[in-house]
């Protein structure tokens, strides 16, 4: 009981310090990118921004607007921000290193990140504000259709290895990562992991010409940072899937001893959220049709492809020997 | 207990433990103009919730019936190595069934919007 506690805390505090140094290095990162600064006021190098910023939020007064349903509005961030932690449960930072080894683990990260979408519709409908509203059907569809997108990705991997537990997908490409096999599908999981996050260019969720804030218009104060930390928590999950997926999760290619097996497995989250953050500054935003049919027309139609494609060549080479 | 139950319930616990921290720590001074929906400002016109025309209705719908189809390949993927060609084609001609609605669906305009 104390251990698992004890466990669990050193899994919650860690996240959310990662979760709060990412939206500081966002902005940093987005500083160079555009020839700025960022922020350096708040200590060394502007390191204590994050802490600032949670602090004035945590101080701030919360404002629950009079036609709304008040429950429901207080209660959509906290789902938003538990779904985010409570999907780091199977994910191994090391062999063995992990809350629960289960033998679902990737199908238990997916129906975690599908509950998501409910915590958005939520917190969209019972503002009772038009904007909200709006926003939130735009999300609601946009997140479905991406996350079909994704669905149909992981099951590609997963006819490769015919199992859905992690370690067993991480120790599997220990002669080659996935994403040399499979990189086209690795280019649509990182696209589906960009929509499905909400980022730039596929923000329209919170296009802030168009909807104010999207779903989030009458948040403030920490129920709106919880949504916050919910969107860069998203981000973090998001690319230790796909690290999980095509990189090889915490396998190394230079080092043999199994103390820097996490280190490998932060180096490449690491790099997926720098690409994120790169694809933000990089790109102008997309219309909403345009989304759609990017989904539907083009890459849905394409993994369906991928997922023939790949189980023939499964069957055709039998791959059965040289499991 | 189980740790995942453990973290499953912990988790909550210690947000709302922040948030209530939140609700009780400011000064909360609510009037009515603070209070109302944002509506750029102006005085609001009318509820949110009246009826109107969902586009993303038909997208939903076409969501449910290809969720259930990825929910119906999670199996086959995970023993295509037992069942082999057999299963194979099974799954093959399911997908082709599924695609003619799918061309049926995009001929008939629905994700133009």
């Amino acid at each position: 009981m104390l251990l698992s506690l004890i466990e669990i805390l050193l899994l919650i505090f860690p996240v959310l310090f990662a979760i709060a140094f990412l939206t500081l290095t966002e902005r940093k990162v987005m500083g160079s990118m555009q020839r700025r600064v960022g922020p350096n006021k708040v200590g060394i190098f502007g390191i204590l921004q994050p802490i600032a910023d949670g602090i004035k939020l945590l101080l701030k007064e919360t404002i629950i607007p009079y036609q709304s349903n008040k429950l429901l509005l207080i209660l959509a961030p906290l789902l938003i921000f538990t779904i985010n932690l409570i999907g780091w449960a199977p994910i191994p930072f090391s062999k063995g290193y992990q809350i629960s080894d289960m033998e679902l683990g990737i199908i238990y990260i997916l129906a975690i990140s599908s509950i998501g979408v409910v915590g958005i519709i939520l917190a969209g409908w019972s503002g009772n504000s038009k904007y909200s509203l709006m926003g939130c059907l735009r999300t609601t569809a946009q997140l479905v259709s991406y996350e079909l997108l994704l669905g149909l990705t992981i099951l590609t991997v997963i006819l490769i290895i015919n199992n859905f537990n992690i370690n067993n997908i991480i120790l599997f490409q220990q002669s080659i990562y996935f994403f040399i096999p499979l990189l086209p599908l690795f280019i649509i999981i990182f696209i589906s992991a960009i929509a499905e996050t909400n980022r730039p260019p596929f923000d329209l969720v919170e296009s802030e010409s168009e909807l104010v804030s999207g779903a989030f218009t009458e948040y403030s104060s920490f129920s709106f940072a919880l949504i916050f930390l919910g969107e860069y928590g998203a981000m973090i999950t998001m690319s230790t899937l796909i690290t999980i997926l095509f990189l090889g999760g915490y396998l190394q290619p230079f080092f043999i001893n199994s103390y820097f097996d996490s280190i490998s497995l932060g180096i490449k989250i690491c790099f997926l959220l720098f690409c994120f953050i790169w694809v933000r500054s990089t790109l102008p935003r997309v219309k909403f049709n345009q989304l759609i049919s990017l989904c539907w027309k083009s890459l849905f139609p394409l993994v369906l492809g991928l997922f023939i494609f790949v189980s023939s060549l499964v069957l055709i080479f039998n791959l059965t020997y040289i499991i | 207990m189980n740790s995942l139950i453990i973290f499953i319930i912990l988790t909550p616990c210690i947000l709302s433990l922040v948030l209530i921290i939140n609700l009780l720590l400011p000064i909360n001074k609510p009037d009515f103009s603070k209070l109302s929906p944002y509506e750029c400002g102006m005085d609001i016109i009318g509820s949110a919730r009246e009826k109107f025309n969902i586009l993303f209705y038909l997208v939903a719908i076409l969501f449910l019936i290809f969720d259930i189809e990825v929910i119906f390949l999670f199996p086959f993927a995970t023993i295509l190595y037992d069942i082999s060609v057999y299963g194979y084609w099974i799954v093959f001609f399911f997908l082709i069934i599924l695609t003619l609605g799918f061309i049926f669906e995009l001929s008939k305009d629905i994700l133009n919007f």
